[in-house]
Order: structure tokens, then sequence, then C-alpha cells
């Protein structure tokens, strides 16, 4: 997960860090938790 | 309402799966979708607003009362998310309520992968198959990023809806789920390249064209699997609530052999010794089975609590009654199509066969996933005679 420079925990890394999406920055981090949890099982 | 009457659902339980008669037989229900139908209105109509979703899923509950919910209740995918990242295997179906599975949109891997899931399957499985599935991720950083914020947004609305629904029926209407955080689960390593890697139609070819290839790479997946299973038998001593867990997919597309090769023996083998020292499992089945159901016999007896699908409970209480429990007395088709009081003649026939003596629990032998899967008086009616003539 690597290619373009990036992988995916970073990227996750930024989100739970990024309040554009969400203010709140304890359920920004849940939601973010929880996404990637949700798209590891998925696979 | 107090922990009395969850104490009391339990106790229920405990003394049906173990043999005994309960006080009254544990009615309980699967139900994914349907719910948000119950008083006319789609999944569509309200999935943008997590307060409402959950108060119009949980309204049922206000006519039918459970004592169980088997498997999972709430939303089982995040579609919008999915989609925003370029997923597209699941929709929302054309009642804009259920969620359907469309393998035919799904990225599985090639035959010629097998190798490289053989020689590194954590690799595979976190690095090539994540971005198969979620196509987003090998996009620039600027693009994907853009689209996981969108998602996880969307995302937000799902986890909110889902986490409302599930501390109403657990916590505040004391309904008891049949499956605790560290209950043991159990998928055969055929399922996850039936379901994840190869898809149905791919995964059954190669059992035909490249058995041995087959063989090696569930060998692989069922050793990671047993790596992951922090869990020791002695840690479920005299537990036999709440139960492990595990879903026929594949099986019942297998011949008796491969269903003896691919699922049973690893089952056996692996978890076993967690149900000598007591555990118990719940078998979702899928489709019919009675023919491998003898295997069973197997397992210490009174290990198994089984879901039925398409097969005739009276001819599987034949074939184990006295061995399983059953989670059986009502089918869907008779829900849908049947009379109030075809249903409740049917209700009633199984309670007065399978629960003298324990080892029956009601339910009914398909998930409620669409919105016209079952009509709804049929349903009320039924579960309402359940709950009066279970009582001893």
């Amino acid at each position: 997960m690597s290619e373009n420079n990036y992988t995916t925990a970073e990227l996750f890394a930024e989100l739970k860090n990024d309040d554009s999406w969400e203010n709140d920055p304890e359920v920004r981090e849940k939601i973010a938790a929880a996404l990637y949890a949700s798209l590891l099982r998925a696979v | 309402m107090s922990n009395d009457l969850y104490d009391t659902k339990v106790q229920n339980l405990v003394d049906a799966i173990n043999f005994r008669e309960p006080n009254k037989v544990p009615v309980g229900m699967e139900f994914i979708m349907w719910p948000f139908a119950y008083e006319g209105r789609t999944y569509k109509d309200v999935m943008d607003d997590p307060n409402f979703a959950a108060e119009t899923y949980l309204k049922f509950l206000d006519d039918i009362s459970l004592d169980y919910v088997a498997l999972m209740a709430g939303v089982p995918h995040p579609v919008k998310t999915y989609q925003k990242l370029g997923y597209n295997d699941y929709v929302i179906a054309k009642d804009d309520t259920g969620i359907e599975h469309v393998q035919a949109a799904a990225q599985f891997m090639h035959a010629d992968e097998y190798p490289e899931l053989i020689n590194d399957l954590e690799a595979f499985r976190y690095q090539t198959m994540f971005k198969k599935k979620y196509p987003v991720f090998d996009q620039p950083k600027d693009v994907a990023y853009a689209a996981l914020k969108e998602a996880a947004v969307e995302y937000k609305k799902f986890y909110l809806t889902n986490s409302l629904i599930n501390e109403s029926i657990y916590e505040t209407r004391k309904i008891v789920s049949l499956l605790g955080p560290s209950s043991l689960r159990y998928s055969s390593a055929f399922n996850s390249i039936f379901d994840h890697y190869r898809g149905i139609t791919n995964a059954l070819v190669d059992l035909r064209r490249r058995p041995e290839t087959v063989r090696e790479a569930c060998r692989v997946i069922r050793e990671q699997a047993i790596r992951n299973l922090k869990a020791k038998p002695e840690d479920y001593r005299g537990k036999s609530f709440p139960l492990g867990m595990t879903v026929y997919h594949s099986e019942c597309f297998l011949s008796p052999d491969q269903f003896d090769e691919f699922f049973f023996k690893d089952f056996k083998d692996i978890y076993g010794p967690y149900m000598e020292a007591g555990a118990k499992f719940f078998l979702k089945g899928e489709g019919r089975f009675l023919n491998t159901i003898d295997r069973y016999r197997q397992l210490p007896q009174g290990a198994m609590v089984m879901m039925l699908d398409e097969d005739d409970p009276f001819e599987a209480y034949k074939a184990i009654g006295d061995w399983a429990t059953l989670a059986t007395g009502i089918k869907s088709d008779l829900l849908k199509y049947g009379t109030k009081q075809q249903c409740i003649d049917y209700v009633k026939k199984c309670f007065d066969t399978f629960a003298p003596g324990g080892g029956f629990i009601f339910l009914q032998n398909k998930p409620f996933l669409y919105a016209k899967d079952v009509k709804i008086e049929n349903v009320v009616a039924a579960y309402e005679f359940a709950n009066e003539y279970g009582k001893k």
C-alpha cells in the first residue's frame, strides 16, 4: 500500500487529525478507527 | 427494564440448549433490513438521519416481543461508504430497503495469483486484495484522500445508526444476543476463497480444475486462523453461553466428501476441544444439509444449536434432535404466503414436537432481509402465539 508515495495507514492517520470533515476529535478518532477496521474486515 | 428480565432470558436459553425444559421456550428472530419497512418506510428514506433511521428500525419491537436476537441486528454493510471508495459489491435493492451482494461486480483475484496468496497471505490480503476492493487507494494521494473523507462522513451515519439500534435492543430492551464479544467464530478456509478471494463461481471451478492449489491455499488460510486464535479450551470450561458461531456459505454447494474435507474436519479438529470443555456453537445453516447433518454426532452431545434453512425441521429432528438443539419453528414462505391461522398451526406443531425435554429454541428459517419478505400480520400472530404457548 505504498505506491503513489503514500500508505493507507498514513491516509487514516491524516483523517483522524483533519477537522474539515468532523469537528469533535473524539468522534473523529472513533469513526476513523472503526472505518479502517471495517474496510480491513471486508477483504 | 431490570437485569432480572435479562437474566431470566439467559437462563431460559441456557436451559433449552442444555436439554432441560426452560420456563419459557426462548423466542428469537434474525432480522437484517426488513425492520425499516415495518411501518411502510424504506432504508433509503431514513439512511441519512441516524436518529430517525434507528427509531424506524426499532418500531417493530413495540409489537413483537423477543427473547434473543440470532446473529447481528442493524445495517450489515456501509453501502454508501463503500461506493465512495469504488467498492461496488453491495447495493441497495430495488425495494430501497434490502442490501444485495452483487458478486458479478466484485473484483476477485485471478487463478494465477494463488502462488502470491500462498506465499504471503497477509501481504496478499491487506495490500493486493485491499486495492482490488477499494481501487481509490490506487489513485494519487489527493484523489484518494478526498474520497476517504467523503467515505468517513457516510460511515459516521452508518456507525451512529447501528450504535443506536444496538443500544436499544441490548441495553434498553434487554434482548439477549446469542453471541458475545469473546465468542468463538469458525469460517472454513474454503469459505474465504469462496467469499473473498475468488467468488462463488471461480472457487467451485477451482475445486475441479486445480484442487491441489485450493488445498494449499486452504492450508495457509487455516494456519493463519489458528495463529489468530488466542482463546484456549479451558477458557470455556463450563461456559455454555454465549454461543460460538459458524455460518454455511459454500457448504451447500459441496459434495459430502468435500464437506468433510473443507468444512467439518477443521471444525472438529480446531474447535472440538473447546466443545469438550463446554463451549457450544450456533450453526447458521444455508440451503439443504440433511445429507451431512449426521457428522455432528462426532461432536459432544449438545454442542450445537442449529438454524435450519430449507430442510424440513421434522426430518432434521428425527436425524439429530437428540444430539443438537434446533433453532426453528416457522417458515418464511408461510409467513409470506400463508394465513395467520396456518402460521399459528405450524408454530404449534413445532412446539408440540420439539419443546418437550428441551433442545429447542424458536426461530424462523430465513433472515428477514427485504421489505416484502413476510406479511407483517403473520409475523405478529406467529410470535404472539410462540411467546404465550412456550410458557410452562
